[in-house]
């Protein structure tokens, strides 16, 4: 057998050593550029917006979106309340925040409405309203829904907000939203 | 020789690995919303608010009896019934419905003058009460009854801090 295959498959057998030692080698060197600006939620590849009528919904200084009264700096919501932000039975006409896919292809979206550690409400006291194509997903606390979306197309959000029957307590929860590639 | 293979091997591994990180192309975005804590419109921290004026002293055509708050971006209305027939309106009535544009404050004004308006005759002091509810367009405050407490023609004033709502603390009344 000739010598160069031997050392050929002798190299194949042993891939990971070799290559961190091709990568330690001071006579191979390999540059490649990453670039990845951090954008805020109305410029990432998911965009976030909020509807600009409610001071309920913004962007926070940090470029995240937020649905608080502390965005009214206030610490609370009034018990034995309900409140909708936006249209529940049609969010496209007014709603709290639109999700949109600036990506260049379409994406699979999982949203969900997790409660935080803190919470001491029940999965129906924070809802959101998803108005697609289709029609209007609605999720509970706790839930979730995938909502298919393509490029370019936006979808409309909004939110209930119900402390009937609770007269203290809190209902923090996190939203969050998984995208995949279709 | 030997390193012109190591070279070839070591990109082919660099391509595998970036085709790998390019087919992961999950997003995950996750953002917290905070500031839901449930408190009663009597504590000033929450969208709608109400300021006791207490003490209510019984005898008097005008009481600054509560000041309200809208704290919330649209204009409000609340209903207020004045649970005891003891207490009404300026105008006599025993319920009023008040406007409060956005942001805004009213003040509300009671009379306690009439030949019933009087205290427990054992501590100069009886618990009234009053109903509240507020609306606006997306903001629905249910029923809530708060007690406040007015005093005797005489018998010193009373505390109108209150609060009938079944998990909070009791109130601190005179």
């Amino acid at each position: 057998m000739d010598k160069e295959l031997v050392f050929i498959v002798f190299l194949l057998l042993i891939i990971p050593a070799s290559l961190f030692a091709a990568f330690a080698s001071p006579s191979i060197e390999l540059t490649r550029q990453s670039q990845i600006d951090v954008a805020t939620d109305t410029e990432g590849i998911i965009e976030l917006k909020p509807n600009n009528q409610y001071d309920i919904v913004q962007i926070e200084n940090s470029g995240l979106l937020s649905i608080s009264p502390d965005n009214m700096g206030l610490n609370s919501i009034n018990a034995n309340m309900e409140l909708f932000i936006g249209d529940i039975n049609n969010p496209q006409s007014d709603y709290a925040f639109t999700i949109t896919n600036l990506a260049s292809e379409p994406i699979s979206t999982e949203i969900s409405i997790e409660p935080d550690s803190s919470y001491t409400g029940q999965n129906n006291n924070i809802k959101y309203y998803i108005e697609t194509n289709t029609g209007v997903e609605q999720i509970n606390t706790g839930e979730s829904v995938v909502i298919p979306i393509q490029s370019g197309e936006r979808i409309y959000v909004s939110v209930s907000i119900n402390s009937t029957d609770l007269y203290s307590g809190n209902l923090d929860t996190t939203m969050k939203i998984i995208g995949e590639r279709l | 020789m030997s390193r012109k293979i190591v070279f070839i091997i070591s990109v082919l591994i660099l391509i595998i690995s970036t085709s790998s990180v390019i087919a992961y192309s999950d997003t995950l975005l996750e953002r917290p919303q905070f500031g839901y804590d449930i408190n009663d419109a009597t504590t000033g921290d929450t969208l709608f608010t109400i300021d006791e004026q207490g003490p209510y002293p019984s005898g008097t055509e005008n009481i600054n009896f509560l000041s309200l708050k809208n704290q919330y971006d649209e204009p409000i209305s609340i209903t207020i019934t004045l649970s005891n027939d003891n207490w009404e309106y300026n105008d006599g009535s025993q319920t009023k419905t008040i406007p409060i544009s956005t942001y805004a404050e009213e003040n509300i004004m009671i009379d306690t003058t009439g030949p019933t308006r009087t205290c427990s005759e054992t501590d100069n002091r009886r618990t009234y009460s009053y109903t509240y509810s507020v609306t606006s367009n997306s903001l629905t405050i249910y029923e809530t009854t708060n007690d406040v407490q007015i005093c005797a023609p005489g018998g010193g004033n009373g505390n109108g801090n209150g609060n009938s709502n079944p998990n909070q603390p009791p109130s601190n009344n005179v």
